[in-house]
């Protein structure tokens, strides 16, 4: 039972992610293949936010966002000028780049050792103790999570992020300041990300940056793919199905040296598979 | 940095010749890939796997079956080929038919990526395999110590690259290839056929980059994650080489690994990939175009 409950906030962290990187691609259409890198560095953030400073944790959720989205304002700036494949290159480098610095800083960041000890969340004197009040905690900043996505993508900004996405000379003919959006789209799905791993980080209470490699942005970005790319539960269903469907492989009771890769063939099959018979997900985009 | 006895000319000398080496590997990875990517405009990301292929066929043929390693490397150069035209017929061309956006072949190139270097994970294991001779005795020219290998390295480098220039120069295949490059309409209006075509860049495009594959697993051994850096490489020296302009990757890749080991003199050897990122950012904000391209067209995503 305890086990359910723990994939199932798993599940809640992951649907954060899955939202507010569709926002990015499915919406916005900026493939990046570094999501991971928000989600490390806000995970990253809002450790040392609670072991070096000692905050509690709104504080220290705070902190990871407004970090992650520094960061993601940063690789915003290369998306103004790079269109498709020049921007996955470039996220590409970007998502090497800083998980070098989550290994390399040891002073900081303590490299491969990683973070250990991180307390559960704390909410104004309230410490969370059992693994239900997490799931509850976790459930709760997923929905705000979801909500701003939910508005956002309803209102105007996401129909001028779609407009990006399918002719961005247009969308500034109409006078759509192009700049300002992407840069928007960027922090917002940095901030979120940022916040999913904040929460991340207190409910497993130990981080090192194997957990933010290339391999976790390809799985957001399997998510979004699979679960429908520019619908909002889209992001949704993509997390709950590639979470619950590999757990259940697990009473298949392969090794482990096995059981890790294979996973991830069944990803990128996923990915072609649906990129050649339902490149719309599971949901699928619906059409104005 | 200062290593006594050693003067800095002598320093500087021998991170250049590094640097030469490093990016003939950089080069030959950029040509193959480039020729892929600007014929066909599709991030294959899936080379980064025929890579590694290669360098897993070699291994196999030459420490698993016993064989003499010109074989191993004709099997590679077979399987590699094999692989690139199989990427193209069974999933890039279904994709051309249906007029799929280009981010379609993207995402599904980066699923055949993920899968093939699991597959390799699962056979092989993450371990590195390493071939069993070694050219790796050091040699000293004047004064830069180095080994047979490395020499091997430029010298094969430059050769590839002749190879390139070649078939795009002096072949009627490699005139229809810059001629899609050029304008892919109005290479089909003058009676070239796309697919075949298509088929063939892929086919030489995969082969190109067996050389590479196999000098670094001579180096390092066959591991399933080589192929990640190689891609990131090839892609930036491509990007930085100019739009179109397929020989210009060798360039490319020549001033990344230049700028990378010159790099180190100033910077800790970790944040060397990082230089060759910033090299390709910077090019991308100031001179799109690359080094020798074209126009920039906007490209459509």
């Amino acid at each position: 039972m305890d086990y359910v409950v723990f994939l199932a906030t798993i599940v809640g962290i992951y649907v954060i992610l899955a939202t507010s990187y569709n926002l990015l691609f499915g919406y916005a259409g900026l493939l990046s293949i570094a999501h991971a890198v928000f989600y490390g560095v806000g995970a990253y953030a809002c450790s040392l936010a609670l072991l070096r400073l000692g905050v509690s944790f709104p504080f220290a959720l705070i902190a990871a966002m407004v970090v992650s989205a520094a960061v993601a304002a940063l690789l915003a700036v290369p998306s103004l000028r790079l269109t498709g494949d020049y921007l996955v290159v470039a996220s590409f480098g970007f998502q090497l780049i800083v998980y070098s610095v989550l290994l390399n800083w040891k002073a900081v960041t303590r490299g491969p050792m990683g973070l250990p000890g991180i307390p559960k969340p704390d909410l104004f004197g309230l410490r969370i103790s059992s693994s239900i009040e997490l799931l509850i905690f976790v459930y709760a900043v997923t929905a705000i999570c979801g909500l701003v996505v939910w508005r956002l993508s309803r209102s105007g900004f996401g129909r001028v992020l779609k407009a990006l996405r399918e002719d961005e000379v247009a969308a500034m003919a109409c006078g759509k300041n192009v700049t300002a959006y992407k840069v928007t789209a960027f922090v917002v799905a940095g901030a979120l990300a940022g916040a999913a791993g904040a929460l991340y980080a207190s409910t497993i209470s130990f981080i090192d940056p194997q957990s933010f490699t290339l391999n976790e942005s390809f799985f957001i970005l399997t998510t979004v793919i699979v679960g429908g790319a520019g619908s909002f539960w889209g992001g949704v269903v993509g997390a709950i199905v590639l979470w619950v469907v590999p757990e259940s492989l697990r009473f298949l009771d392969l090794p482990q040296t096995v059981a890790g890769p294979l996973r991830q063939v069944a990803y990128g099959a996923l990915l072609i598979g649906f990129m050649m018979f339902r490149p719309q997900g599971i949901i699928g985009e619906v059409k104005q | 940095m200062a290593i006594p006895g050693v003067g800095l000319v002598e320093l500087l000398l021998q991170f250049a010749f590094n640097g030469l080496v490093v990016g003939s590997l950089y080069a030959m990875l950029g040509l193959s890939f480039g020729l892929i990517y600007w014929t066909t405009r599709i991030f294959h990301f899936a080379h980064g796997v025929v890579y590694a292929a290669a360098g897993y066929v070699v291994y196999v043929f030459v420490v698993r079956l016993d064989m003499p390693t010109p074989v191993g490397i004709a099997a590679a150069f077979v399987v590699a080929a094999a692989m690139g035209m199989a990427c193209e017929f069974f999933v890039y061309r279904p994709m051309r038919r249906r007029n799929s956006p280009p981010m379609v072949s993207l995402v599904a190139s980066l699923g055949l990526f993920v899968v093939f270097q699991n597959l390799f994970v699962i056979a092989f294991t993450a371990d590195p395999r390493p071939l069993s001779q070694s050219y790796f005795q050091p040699l000293e020219i004047g004064p830069i110590t180095t080994t047979w290998l490395k020499i091997a390295t430029i010298l094969v480098g430059v050769a590839l690259f002749l190879v390139v220039i070649g078939f795009l120069y002096r072949t009627r295949a490699g005139t229809a290839v810059r001629a899609v490059v050029d304008n892919p309409s109005m290479a089909a209006v003058v009676g070239i056929d796309l697919d075949r075509a298509y088929l063939m860049t892929y086919a030489v495009g995969s082969v190109l980059v067996v050389p590479a594959a196999y000098l670094v697993t001579l180096d390092r051994g066959a591991s399933p994650d080589m192929g990640l850096p190689a891609l990131l490489a090839a892609a930036i020296a491509v990007f930085v080489g100019g739009v179109g302009a397929i020989p210009a990757a060798a360039f490319g890749g020549l001033m990344m690994g230049l700028a990378e080991n010159l790099g180190i003199l100033r910077i800790g050897a970790e944040w060397q990939s990082a230089i060759s990122f910033l090299i390709l950012i910077a090019f991308l904000l100031v001179r799109p175009s690359g080094i020798f391209g074209g126009r920039v067209r906007k490209v459509q995503v």
